[in-house]
Order: structure tokens, then sequence, then C-alpha cells
């Protein structure tokens, strides 16, 4: 999925350049990218940290 | 003041014939009963109130604007479930029957007495349709969930008493907090999976029938969003409970390699923003909490129809397992994505309209870190079920052995779901015509949708960038239902301890007579001592009740 990396990099800029360009009034440009990007960088981060502390190998069965 | 029937006995009496009536006849009463409960629905509308009598539960019917979209996507999403359900075990159909009976009859309910007793029957019925799933495990599951519904009914119980002691007044409404009204907010709260409330959720949904999860997923959590929404509208609490219920899903659900549990946690995450709307209690937030129920209730069931389909075709619902299937199951890959850019909040779907309601009343009630949290939560949505799930269980090339055929039923039900999710996105002014509250919302604004394009693009960014740290591995999440199994197992052992030193005081006391015991030492059954709590408990509640 390397390919996939500029393609969405290049949508995201666009899209806040989009947003710079005709502003409106529902909050302040670039904000929501800000916030999904690092947003998602946290809900990772925390995942993986709790996942070392309570998860167990091996399938679930009951 | 009218006369009607009750939607909820008509349901009732589907539910039976459907039991009654000779194979494969039966399964006409699982489209012929939501058919006719949906036509009552619209003919009561959202100004009605009505009273029949059935016995000493007085059955009052209050069909208003609260009432009228949750009974309404009741019977829409039983007929749909219904139909998914077709070739399901005659036990699961009439139990989701049940369930839908139920569930009409708490929406309905202008009594506390009625709304308690659909209450607990809402409970039974989803107990029978978990213990219908995957044996062995469905029945401890089942066994589970039955002991906290029952703790749970059991407090809403003791709740209502002192409620309405010493009152003539016995309607459903607001109740201020107190200790009434802290016990009735634990009962309801445990039906709406609020952590950490939530275990029986995500350990009894994954081990249903495929059709059976279609049934949970829309009844038990919704019901108590209603019950929120009549009872405690614009508790502050509330807006914390949901805005940790909505992080708190999305997180498990990033670590979870079960398909089914992964969804489980979503409805968490998803109830999550409907009890942070009731909590805000502005007319706008109050309608998005009831808009998205209703949305949630069509692409819940949309995502857990195809995720059981899959798990059916492909005998295994763990994503390390699994993939490979777009190519075996194309149709159901697409009808999947719908539901998951709905629940992901993407434009032209109804996700979109429900989800940005709640945020904006949010945004608009001057709750800027609420707002941050939900937008926050529906980027997890997006990650693990628009991305994660899809990309594990249909992409790759992974999956060994066939794949069994998806009965056409189960295709005409999730093609019906899908373009309910899709209308609904594309008109939001119909999904007005039933939730009030937000006519004057428009979310198709430069402003809206941009925002959600940013939103799933930075996500989808992030998913390829992180996609080694998110691939799912065989594995077991602990939550709070291992501590409350490892208690419950305390209280279990303990219990023996009493029962064995009773039973060594009554040799001694036998003894001491004179008397020769039996040959066979006396057990009793662990399971008898949790049972046996839970009745104490709901007599306690029920002579409470009496005596008032």
């Amino acid at each position: 999925m390397t390919w996939a990396r500029p393609i969405l990099a290049a949508v995201c800029v666009g899209l806040v350049i989009l947003e710079v360009a005709r502003p409106s009034d529902h909050g302040v440009p670039g904000v929501t990218v800000i916030l999904a990007g690092a947003g998602s960088v946290a809900l990772v981060g925390v995942a993986k940290t709790l996942g070392k502390w309570l998860q167990r190998p091996g399938a679930d069965d009951d | 003041m009218t006369e009607s029937l009750h939607p909820g006995l008509v349901l009732l009496a589907a539910a039976l014939l459907a039991g009654v009536t000779p194979s494969p006849w039966h399964r006409a009463w699982l489209v012929i009963g939501p058919g006719s409960a949906l036509v009552l629905i619209q003919r009561l509308g959202n100004t009605t109130e009505t009273t029949i009598a059935a016995g000493v539960i007085p059955l009052g019917i209050r069909a208003d604007a609260l009432a009228y979209p949750f009974a309404t996507i009741f019977a829409v999403i039983a007929c749909l479930a219904g139909i998914y359900a077709w070739r399901a075990s005659r036990r699961c159909q009439v139990a989701g029957l049940v369930a839908a009976a139920a569930a009409t009859g708490i929406v309905y309910a202008a009594d506390w007495l009625a709304f308690y007793a659909w209450w607990e029957l809402l409970a039974i019925a989803s107990a029978v349709i978990i213990h219908d799933g995957i044996r062995p495990a469905a029945g401890r599951a089942a066994y589970r969930y039955l002991l906290v519904h029952l703790v749970g009914g059991a407090s809403l119980l003791i709740g209502l008493a002192q409620l309405v002691a010493g009152r003539s007044d016995r309607s459903v409404g607001a109740v201020e907090l107190g200790v009434p009204g802290v016990l009735i907010l634990v009962g309801i709260c445990i039906n709406a999976a609020v952590p950490p409330l939530h275990a029986w959720l995500t350990d009894a949904y994954p081990r249903s029938s495929a059709a059976g999860a279609v049934f949970l997923s829309a009844f038990a959590t919704k019901s108590a969003v209603y019950a929120l929404a009549r009872v405690f509208p614009g508790l502050e609490l509330l807006v914390w409970c949901g805005t940790i219920m909505a992080l708190y899903g999305v997180i498990f659900a990033v670590l979870e390699n079960n398909v089914r549990r992964l969804l489980a946690y979503h409805i968490v995450s998803q109830v999550g923003y409907m009890v942070a709307g009731v909590g805000l209690g502005t007319p706008l937030a109050l309608a998005g909490a009831v808009a998205h129920a209703f949305c949630h209730i069509l692409y819940k069931g949309l995502l857990f129809m195809a995720a059981g389909a899959v798990v059916d075709a492909a005998g295994t619902s763990r994503l390390d397992e699994l993939g490979g299937l777009r190519r075996v199951l194309p149709g159901t890959l697409w009808l999947y994505m719908i539901g998951a850019l709905s629940i992901s909040g993407a434009p032209l779907l109804n996700g979109f309209v429900s989800k940005s309601l709640i945020v904006s009343a949010a945004a608009d009630a001057q709750r800027p870190l609420v707002a941050a949290c939900l937008t926050i939560a529906a980027v997890g949505t997006f990650l693990s079920v628009g991305l994660k799930l899809p990309v594990y269980a249909f992409g790759g090339a992974r999956l060994t052995g066939s794949v069994a055929p998806i009965p056409a039923s189960r295709y005409v039900a999730m093609s019906m779901t899908a373009l309910l999710c899709v209308v609904l996105g594309v008109r939001p002014d119909w999904l007005y015509l039933i939730v009030r509250g937000a006519e004057t919302y428009e979310p198709y604004t430069w402003g809206h949708v941009l925002e959600a394009l940013q939103l799933l693009s930075v996500t989808a960014l992030a998913f390829v960038l992180f996609r080694a740290k998110l691939r799912p591995t065989q594995s077991t999440t602990l939550d709070f239902d291992r501590m409350y199994r490892a208690i419950g197992r305390l209280v279990l052992r303990a219990g023996d301890r009493v029962a064995s030193s009773a039973d060594k005081l009554e040799a001694w006391a036998l003894a001491a007579a004179d008397i020769r015991l039996g040959a066979q030492p006396r057990t009793v059954p662990t399971v008898a001592y949790s049972v046996g709590a839970a009745l104490v408990a709901l007599a306690l509640g029920i002579a409470l009740f009496a005596r008032s």
C-alpha cells in the first residue's frame, strides 16, 4: 500500500487548501485535519499500549 | 384519547403464531407481524394517547414525538431481521419477534409497571436469542447475560418502587437524581452498556447466531437510549458517560481480532454518541440522539448482517484467519462498505446526517471538548470498521478452504437495509419527518461535507502509515467481563463454602441426635446460588412495588 501514501497525503493537503480558499462559518480551517491526524495517532498509541497489558496470546473461545 | 391495538401485542401474537404454525409457513409471520405493527404505529402517529387494559398490567400507549421514531425503526428492523433470519432456527425467529414486541412495548409504555414488564421481557427474549447461538459458549454467555440483566432489572424495580411509593401518578416521565433516580439510572445504564457495565454486550453478541446478532443489535441498547431520553434528558453526567463510551468502544475495537466483537465494541461507541446527546439536553442534541439511534439501528444491522454472512460462509470469525473474500463475496463486500461508510459518517449516507447532528449540537452548546472527543471517536470508527475489518477480511489472499454460499434471503435483507441507509443519507428531510426537532438543521453545508472528507482521508492516510501496528493477531483482550467473572467465581466459591459449612453443621447436629445420615451427600448446584440471589432481589423489588 506504499502507492496509497502520496495519493492520500495529496488529497488531505488539497482538502485543507479548499477549506482555506473557501472558508465556512464552521470552525477554524485545518482543525479537523489536525484533530483527525492527532486523534488517529493517539488512538493507535493508546490501543497498542493497552494491548500490552490487556492482551493474551491465543483465541478467545469463552 | 383513542382506542387502538397495541403494536407490541401484535408482535407478540406474531411470535406466538410463528411458534405454532407448521414449517415453512411460520416464516410468513416474520414479515406479517412487523409489517402489521408498522401500519399500526403509523396510524398511532406521534400525538396519540390510548389506554388498553390487560389484566393487572395497564397497557396505556403514549405515542408522542419521542416514542414514534423508536417504534417505527423497531418495526422496520424487525421486518428486515426477520427476512435475514428466514433460514435461522425457529427459536431465534420467535425470540426475535418477542424482543421486537418488548422493545416496542417499552417505548409506548405510559405506566412504570408496564415499562418494567416489557423491560424484563426484552431481557428474557434476548437471553433466548443468545442461547440459540454457537454452542457451548452461547449457553454460558446467555446465562451471564441473564444474570447481569436480572441485577439491572432488580435495580430498576427497586428504584421504581421507591419512586412511586405513596404516589397515585405512575406515568413514565423525567426523574430527579435521588436514591430512586440513581437506582433507575443504574438499571438503564446496564442496558445501555455504559462502561464498566458494558461487558455483557461484547461477551454475548459475538456468541449469538448471525441472525440473532442482528436482532440483538437493534433492541436492547436502543430501548435503553429511549429510556434515558425519556427519564434523564439533560443530565450532565450522561454527557461524560457518553463521551467516554464513544472513545472506550473504538479503542477496544482497534485491538479486537474477532469480527463480531469488533462490531459489538462499536455499539458501545455509537451508543455513547446517543447518551452524550441525551446528556446535552438541547432540542438539537436530543433530536440528534434519536436520529442517531434510528440510523444506527439500520447501519449496525447491515454491518452485523454482512459480518454474520462472512462468518457463516468462511467458518471463522477471526480476522487473522480471514482474507481474500472480495473475490468470492463481492456483493457482501459492497453491502458491508455501505454500512461501514455510514457508521464512519461519510456524506450521502445516513450516519453522516445523524452523527453530524450530535457533534454540531455539542459545538453549539459551547462544549468544544465533547465535540473534539466525538470527532476523534469517529476517526477510530473509520479506522477499525471502515478500514481494518474490510482490508483484512476481504483483502489479501489468505483464506484457504471452501466458502459456503450465502442464502438469497440474506442478500435481500442486506440490500433493503443498505438502500434505507442511502435513501436517508441523500434525503435527510425524510428522516426529519420521523424524527422531530431537527428540521432546521442542514447537514449538507460546505463546511460539514469538507470536514467529513478531511476526517476520512486523514484517517485513511493514518491507516496506511500504521498498518503494521493494526495487523490482527490471534489474541484475547481482557475487559471488565474477566473481572466480573472472577468476582462471580469468588461469590460461588464463598457460597459453596457456606453450603458445605451448613452441611457439616447439619451432619454434626444429626450425629449429635444420633440419627444416621443417608448414603448420598447433599450437593447444591452452584448455579442455584446466583439465580437464587437474583430472584431474591427481584422478589424484594416486587414486594416494595406492591407496598407502594
